[in-house]
């Protein structure tokens, strides 16, 4: 008999997390469960503890590990086979995707793994996209060994239908690290060639063959920065212009060629040493700007599809024996074994006579319901409760849940991604101003016979025009918005989403799983003190039905002692009847204790009874749980936003929220099409979209909306395709979120404002022609520089009010 | 002041051999993952003879790796 | 799995050769500070004077101790990070002994005043070629380990080790270019103002490239090592290696400012100098932040307290380094002690508790044990950093003071201070108590070197330490696609290659100048080659090391033009081959002592001067060469001197070479003459008479050119 109420003081030594019972423990240590300690035990045998020494708590909480994966599937050759990277008698390698690395002994222990099972030669772990590559020998060990010690251990790689067949290609983008490379290299040279011209107190230098050599080096030097480091932006250009739309890559390219050819004709004429170092240098310090945007996270994929949601296989029966099969590869008519917690794969007919399938994920709808044998079951749906046999349908493709897919929503291209609006407005309008006056200058000049100045303020004043500022604000103040977001848990897929997040106008929330939990939760007793022998009875009643009801109620006593059930019946619809001992535990609606009729009142409460022995001792309230972080942040949402909120539910919780926003805000039974439709009819209106939404059945909606924001507990566990991905705890911080992203707009708008100051400058020196090679290299970098610190300090400091003091 | 040539010379040729070896580096990925190549020289994973530590006190106790082969 | 073993017996061999050499060169620091208080302290013994002991110094503190430390902590942390033993242990062992033998030469040739006279490159010809063979040897040793590594990735600190084996190959050829004469003798194929700027490019990069890359490999090894946990951006050090790496090489001219070399090379120099600040400051404080949020084991652990130190203090010079390649502030430190300051914070600070700090956490591992005493330890470390307060504090302080006496006008228009020695005897204490913080320091490290051989005798000693590591598949496909392998091999032996090339291409190149000698610098028709005899003399001066003490460059300023008179022109210094500007201003500048400019003394005064200098300057701190009255001058090798400058391209007529003795008796007989008529018995094969010559001849020419002007 184990006491419950053991100080809830001790952190659980393997993952941290406080332990409620007392009931693992070893010398001294104590484990919130029996997954952690087994990892302890392990690696204990084998001499790794050192992994306890070099974090605190480096493990990962295994208590409430849903449904430990299973791997036999890997024995099937094929199937392992297609996820070798290399192959041969003695060595096989694969590569495991295991989202859990997150620290320092995550890396230690998995690249001991040799240490315990000397089959496998080596494990190395590349941190960034958290994959593990494994080299083993495949006559001594299989795969699937591999990947059952790595879960054993408890880093469980992540293997599904996304991963069949294909192995992942790299991410990281090695072509902008050659142009930095480049760049670099040429205008550190180039400023060492250039320099003695101008930089000497004295009149350049004195010994004229120099001059010509240094020339010459500069030209060959700089060549290469403009036809490969810069080439993106002359193709770009040179694409806008044919698509007859404006990018921000024109007037640069333009600025660049002017001062290349301005420099080639100085240098050549021998009338002065050109700007190169000019234009290398912008060139650099443009590079690094796309290198922090480009910077994305390897660790979280945005573009899934249902393809990552499906096991990797499933058993299919083929005359009498099991054979496992690609999840792609089913057809009509297989027989198909679904166990317990695993993914429907396709639509299918029941052929067992009862099944309970959790549908919230796909549908939104929070019930789990009861299928009868012969029934349809939907594609996506988790089975709970004892295993199943059903009969495909339709083939994976064709389900109903992967009909989404198949919506013009996730096929329709978008062209102008990539080019930043913002960006792209203000450089437009800068542009004609600037050709207006070079081409004003140039008439000017030319009215008083001055050709030489007429061409040469004509180029000076282009060189000026090039808006590289505004090319390297953007990306330095987009890109280090999203690195602050993502160290609270604020994942952006890329550095423009934030720029159309700063657009947005509407907000558009799906509810189950956004703003509720999905599993109901017991949220109070009530009623007689339940003596911990009363506790142990209910929990082991409880503990013997699926019924999502009776699982919130075992989940609520988790830690009590498990009792040996002798006999147990569901009433479906009512309640469970368990014998333990000479125990008689009811637990179920009113009617069921008290065998009266009254109607259920249907609520987003409800009552769950117990009576023990036939005394009755008290009832359960459970309910869908709302975030409390809703409550805080949709009054505040609603002020600034059109916010909406959708739910696949008939009914029922979604009062819950009616004391924040009027009614007609809260739209039910809406189907993921409907939500999606919804969404296309708002933006018809000239709004943009945020749609907030966790599952599957938001997939559509979320690529719809103008941004698509995520929400997810675990960021480790699926999530649909989207363009952030949001750790639910932020929810309550979203409104920060979104100003924050505004504030980003503003300071570009100012920075842009500031560093026209430079432009006029240069711009007086440049219309009378003036404009000399040493105040070029002085303007040019001062502007990038400063830039590049105001973009950091105000986002930073931005940073440090909006969030830190929050979060 | 021919010399200066020379200098400037041999100074871009070396500069340029570091950027070969930075090409080759990049190619063969050598700047892909920025975090572990720091953290796995901490430990001398594959010594036989696990590194004795002196200088730390507190991990003693827990590491059993200390026994000298 | 392969197992293999990693080589601790020439780590092992490392540590002691670097613990030993250092302790002996700073004491050889200690002694000539010391000369600095007691002239005569070499009891008129040659090989202990101080401009023969100087360079013995200043090369037994880098290329023995820094060397030395920087072997052993390559060779130890190479090994392991590439997972794989020594290429071969052969070429360790020629590399230690080869090494070794080249410190020991050093040691003999210097104070028998064989050198070149090039600041951290004194070393003759023969020995400079063994070094090269020996760098190169360590050179193919390096990349034949990382050729066979086990581990894919190379740590950032390995491209800190492969930068300093490459360059300082190229720098040390480019610069040790010269034409022998005899053996031990050699004129460099530069002469003057192109001589001073490879020189300079080469000592600048030598501090950049010997005493701070390999620091900073080591660096981003050991200090993550002994605060276990990794460095705090491994993003940040890679960039910081690769800025340092494009913008280092082109700082040396900040040596040169307002001296004849051109404006725009000293400005080219002050530029990247600045520029210099971002890499330096991101090393340092990639290197203090690895130590966020465990201070507290800093406080404990001596290791720790003494790398941080040591960041702090590279943190330091690294900024102030910049500082001083300001013209304007260079105009108040240059041929002061404030550079003398600057270089120890970062010799004392930076290479000296870094190589302890290392050493503390390394002898423990090596030997098996703990370290034998954490208190003595901790002594080491205070007592350290108190030497170096000791020692940088007064030379900032004489620097400040003596520049500023120098600069000093009364106000009608006259130096304050005319006479250089009030302004030697202002400093003489600040001396003193930098002697005293060298005596601390030094005390320090002696007891350092005690607790890490009490450490050693205590624990148990693995020459080999086995390990073992999974090979690098030769047919592994990565999943990015690209052929691993081919590079993994391919590669570093395209990179050693292209470093010989690099070497050869140097060298090469560098050969040009001696047939295109033709330089463009204005030559000044009255500006003659030295006679044999001033030749003679000359070497003589080189000899001694005069130019550790004297300078021989007016910079333009009034200060200057009013003490020593005419500024120096690029065009005085056509046929100096080496240069001898000097960098620091222990006695006055001789640029313009020569026969006929103001203040020019008459040899007599020059006789005496060398014999007791405090007879004739009372006070005065330099020591007496009785030695150039008592042996004669050797004259055999006046030929051979005189065809291998010609060979560089001084202007002696063909054959001049077999009648140069008799113009150098002709003229020695004269000076003689003059000197017996004074009554000071005197014979004309002495060397005194040379060297008189050569100094009554610096600055002469300059002055004919303005009597014939007017």
């Amino acid at each position: 008999m184990k006491n419950l109420n053991t100080d809830s003081t001790h952190q659980c030594y393997h993952c941290g997390d406080t332990c409620k019972t007392g009931n693992t423990r070893i010398e001294g240590k104590f484990f919130c469960c029996e997954g952690c300690k087994t990892v302890y035990e392990i690696l204990q045998q084998n001499e790794l503890c050192n992994y306890y020494n070099i974090q605190e708590h480096p493990g990962f909480s295994l208590r409430d590990r849903k449904h430990a994966s299973h791997f036999e599937f890997l024995e099937n050759p094929e199937l392992a086979g297609s996820l070798l990277s290399f192959k041969s008698e003695t060595l096989h390698i694969v590569q495991f995707y295991v989202p859990k690395i997150h620290c320092s002994s995550c890396i230690w222990l998995l690249e001991n793994m040799h240490r315990l099972n000397e089959s496998i030669i080596l494990s190395q772990v590349d941190f960034i996209k958290k994959e593990v590559t494994v080299h083993y020998q495949p006559q001594k060990i299989s795969m699937h060994k591999v990947a059952s010690l790595m879960s054993k251990i408890g880093y469980e790689p992540e293997l599904n239908m996304q991963q069949a067949g294909v192995p992942k290609k790299t991410k990281y983008n090695r072509q902008l690290l050659y142009k930095i490379g480049v760049a670099g290299f040429c205008f550190g040279n180039v400023m060492l060639l250039s320099f003695p011209e101008y930089v000497s107190s004295g009149h350049g230098i004195a010994e004229k063959e120099f001059v010509t050599l240094f020339g010459i080096l500069n030209i060959s030097l700089a060549l290469p920065v403009l036809f490969y480091s810069a080439s993106d932006y002359f193709i770009n250009s040179f694409k806008s212009l044919r698509q007859k739309y404006f990018t921000i890559d024109i007037p640069i390219a333009l600025g660049l060629a002017a001062i290349a050819l301005r420099s080639l004709f100085d240098i050549v004429s021998g009338t002065g040493p050109g700007y190169f170092d000019s234009l290398t240098g912008l060139v650099f310090f443009m590079m690094i700007g796309k290198y922090l945007q480009d910077a994305t996270y390897n660790t979280l994929s945005f573009d899934r599809t249902y393809k990552s949601y499906f096991p990797f296989s499933v058993r299919v029966r083929r005359d009498k024996n099991i054979v496992l099969k690609k999840v792609a590869e089913i057809r009509i008519g297989d027989k198909l074994y679904i166990h317990s917690n695993e993914i429907i794969p396709c639509d299918a007919y029941l052929l067992s006579d009862q099944a309970f399938v959790d549908y919230s994920f796909v549908t939104g709808e929070s019930e789990s319901l009861e299928i009868n044998c012969g029934e349809l079951l939907y594609a996506g749906g988790r089975l709970k409760g004892q295993s199943v046999e059903v009969e495909c349908s339709k083939p994976v493709s064709q389900s109903y849940l992967t009909q989404l897919w198949n919506n013009e929503v996730f096929t329709k291209p978008q062209p102008l991604m990539g080019y930043s609006l913002i960006a792209n407005t203000i450089t437009k309008y800068f542009s004609i101003v600037i050709l207006i006056i070079a081409s004003a200058s140039l008439v000017y000049w030319y009215a008083l016979d001055e050709a030489r100045i007429a061409t040469n303020s004509f180029t000076s004043v282009l060189i000026i025009a090039c808006p590289c500022a505004i090319a390297i604000t953007v990306p330095f103040v987009w890109g280090n918005i999203m690195r602050l977001l993502s160290n609270d848990g604020f994942y952006a897929k890329h550095s423009k989403v934030l720029e159309a997040i700063s657009m947005c106008d509407t907000i558009v929330m799906d509810k189950t799983g956004t703003l509720t939990m999905n599993q109901p939760v017991v949220h109070s007793y009530h009623g007689k003190e339940l003596s911990n022998q009363d506790l142990i009875l209910v929990s082991s009643a409880a503990r013997q039905s699926i019924h999502p009801l009776s699982r919130a109620i075992y989940n609520y006593y988790s830690d009590a002692a498990i009792a040996r059930v002798d006999s147990f019946q569901e009433v479906t619809g009512k309640g469970i009847e368990a014998s333990i001992g000479e125990n008689i535990v009811l637990i179920g609606s009113t009617s069921f204790i008290f065998n009266t009729n009254e109607v259920e009142h249907t609520s987003c409460q409800t009552q769950v009874h117990i009576s023990i022995n036939g005394t009755y001792k008290g009832y359960f309230v459970i309910e869908q749980h709302v975030r409390e972080s809703a409550d805080t942040v949709l009054p505040r949402l609603n002020k600034r936003y059109k916010v909406y909120i959708l739910s696949g539910d008939k009914s029922g919780t979604g009062k819950a929220f009616e004391k924040y926003i009027s009614k007609e805000q809260i739209l039910l039974n809406q189907t993921p099409q409907s939500k999606l439709n919804f969404i296309r009819n708002i933006q018809s209106k000239q709004h943009k979209v945020i749609m907030i939404g966790d599952g599957l059945n938001d997939a559509g909606s979320l690529k719809q909306a103008d941004v698509g924001i995520a929400i997810t507990d675990d960021l480790l566990h699926f999530t649909p395709g989207s363009d952030v991905i949001m750790n639910a705890s932020l929810l309550s911080h979203l409104d920060k979120i979104l100003s924050y992203s505004q504030f980003g707009r503003k300071l570009i708008y100012s920075i842009f404002a500031y560093s026209l100051i430079y432009n006029i400058i240069g711009m007086l020196f440049a219309i009378q022609g003036k404009l000399s090679p040493l105040i070029a290299a002085i303007l040019m970098p001062m502007s990038s520089l400063s830039v590049i610190a105001f973009s950091y300090l105000g986002t930073w400091l931005k940073s440090r009010q909006v969030l830190r003091s929050k979060i | 002041m021919s010399v200066i040539i020379i200098l400037i010379l041999v100074s871009i040729l070396v500069a340029s051999v570091f950027l070969l070896a930075f090409f080759w580096s990049v190619k063969t990925g050598q700047f892909d993952d920025t975090e572990s190549p720091a953290v796995r020289i901490l430990y001398n994973n594959n010594s036989v003879s696990n590194e004795t530590k002196p200088s730390d006190t507190a991990s003693n106790s827990k590491d059993p790796s200390k026994t000298q082969s | 799995m392969e197992t293999f073993k990693y080589d601790n017996k020439i780590v092992r061999a490392f540590i002691i050769a670097s613990v030993f050499w250092g302790i002996i060169g700073m004491l050889v620091g200690l002694y000539v500070s010391l000369e600095l208080l007691w002239p005569n302290l070499s009891a008129s013994l040659p090989y202990l004077s101080y401009g023969r002991l100087r360079p013995l110094h200043t090369n037994a503190v880098i290329f023995a101790f820094v060397g030395n430390v920087i072997f052993f902590g390559l060779y130890y942390s190479l090994q392991r990070l590439c997972k794989a033993r020594m290429y071969s242990d052969l070429l360790s062992w020629v590399h230690f002994w080869g090494w070794q033998f080249i410190i020991i030469s050093a040691v003999i040739t210097l104070p028998l005043g064989y050198t070149t006279t090039k600041e951290y490159a004194e070393l003759e010809w023969p020995i400079d070629i063994l070094i090269t063979l020996v760098w190169v040897i360590f050179a193919i040793n390096m990349f034949g380990t990382i050729l066979k590594r086990r581990e894919r990735h190379l740590y950032v600190a390995i491209w800190f080790y492969i930068a300093t084996v490459l360059t300082v190959a190229v720098l040390h050829i480019v610069n040790s270019l010269e034409v022998p004469a005899t053996f031990m003798k050699s004129y460099p194929v530069y002469a003057g103002v192109q001589d001073a700027l490879v020189q300079w490019w080469y000592g600048h990069n030598a501090v950049a490239f010997f005493l701070t890359t390999p620091f900073l490999g080591l660096m981003y090894y050991f200090l993550p090592k002994a605060a276990e946990r990794p460095v705090y951006s491994y993003r940040l050090s890679i960039i910081h290696f690769w800025a340092l790496i494009f913008i280092y090489i082109w700082a040396g001219p900040h040596h040169l400012l307002y001296t004849s070399t051109p404006d725009w090379v000293q400005s080219l120099g002050t530029v990247f100098s600045i520029m210099l600040i971002a890499p330096s400051w991101g090393g340092m404080i990639n290197g203090l932040f690895t130590l966020r949020g465990a201070w507290d084991k800093v406080r404990e652990d001596p290791v720790l307290k003494f790398m941080v130190v040591a960041v702090t203090a590279y943190g330091m010079s690294t900024f102030e380094g910049p500082m001083m390649s300001l013209k304007s502030v260079n105009a108040i430190s240059h041929f002061t002690d404030w550079t003398i300051a600057h270089v120890h914070i970062g010799a004392l600070g930076w290479n000296g508790f870094l190589s302890f700090g290392i050493l503390y956490w390394l002898i423990p591992r090596l030997y098996n044990t703990k370290l034998y005493s954490i208190r003595l330890a901790n002594t080491h470390f205070w007592i350290g950093t108190l030497g170096i307060l000791f020692y940088a504090i007064p030379l900032y302080w004489a620097g400040f003071t003596q520049s500023s006496m120098w600069n000093d006008f009364t106000a009608d228009g006259y130096l304050k201070y005319p006479n250089f020695l009030e302004t030697v005897k202002q400093i003489l204490n600040f001396y003193a108590l930098r002697s005293l913080g060298g005596t601390l320091y030094i005390t320090g490290v002696v007891i350092g070197a005690f607790n890490l051989w009490k450490t050693a005798s205590q624990g148990a000693y693995i020459g080999d330490e086995e390990a073992c590591a999974p090979a690098l598949e030769k047919n592994y496909i990565p999943h990015t696609g690209t052929h691993w392998h081919r590079f993994i091999e391919r590669r570093p032996v395209q990179l050693s290659i292209l470093s010989l090339i690099v070497i050869l291409i140097g060298g090469l190149v560098e050969m040009v100048p001696v047939y295109l000698i033709k330089s463009n610098i204005p030559t000044i028709s009255e500006v003659k080659p030295y006679t044999p005899l001033e030749l003679q003399g000359r070497d003589l001066y080189i000899r001694e090391g005069c130019v550790g003490c004297h300078s021989q460059m007016v910079r333009p300023f009034r200060s200057e033009t009013e003490r020593y008179g005419e500024y120096s022109k690029a065009g005085e210094f056509v046929y100096d081959h080496p240069f001898l500007w000097g960098s620091k201003r222990t006695g006055p500048d001789l640029a313009r002592v020569g026969r006929g400019n103001k203040g020019a003394k008459p040899d007599s005064w020059h006789y005496m001067h060398l014999l007791d200098p405090q007879s004739t300057s009372t006070g005065s701190i330099m020591p007496s060469y009785p030695w150039l009255t008592e042996s004669k001058l050797d004259t055999t090798t006046t030929a051979a001197k005189i065809k291998a400058l010609r060979s560089v391209g001084v202007p002696y007529e063909e054959g001049y070479e077999n009648i140069a003795n008799k113009d150098l008796m002709k003229q020695a007989g004269i000076i003689a003459k003059g000197l017996q008529k004074e009554g000071y018995a005197v014979e004309a094969d002495h060397e005194i008479i040379a060297i008189i010559a050569y100094l009554q001849k610096l600055g002469a020419d300059i002055h004919n050119t303005k009597t014939v002007s007017k």
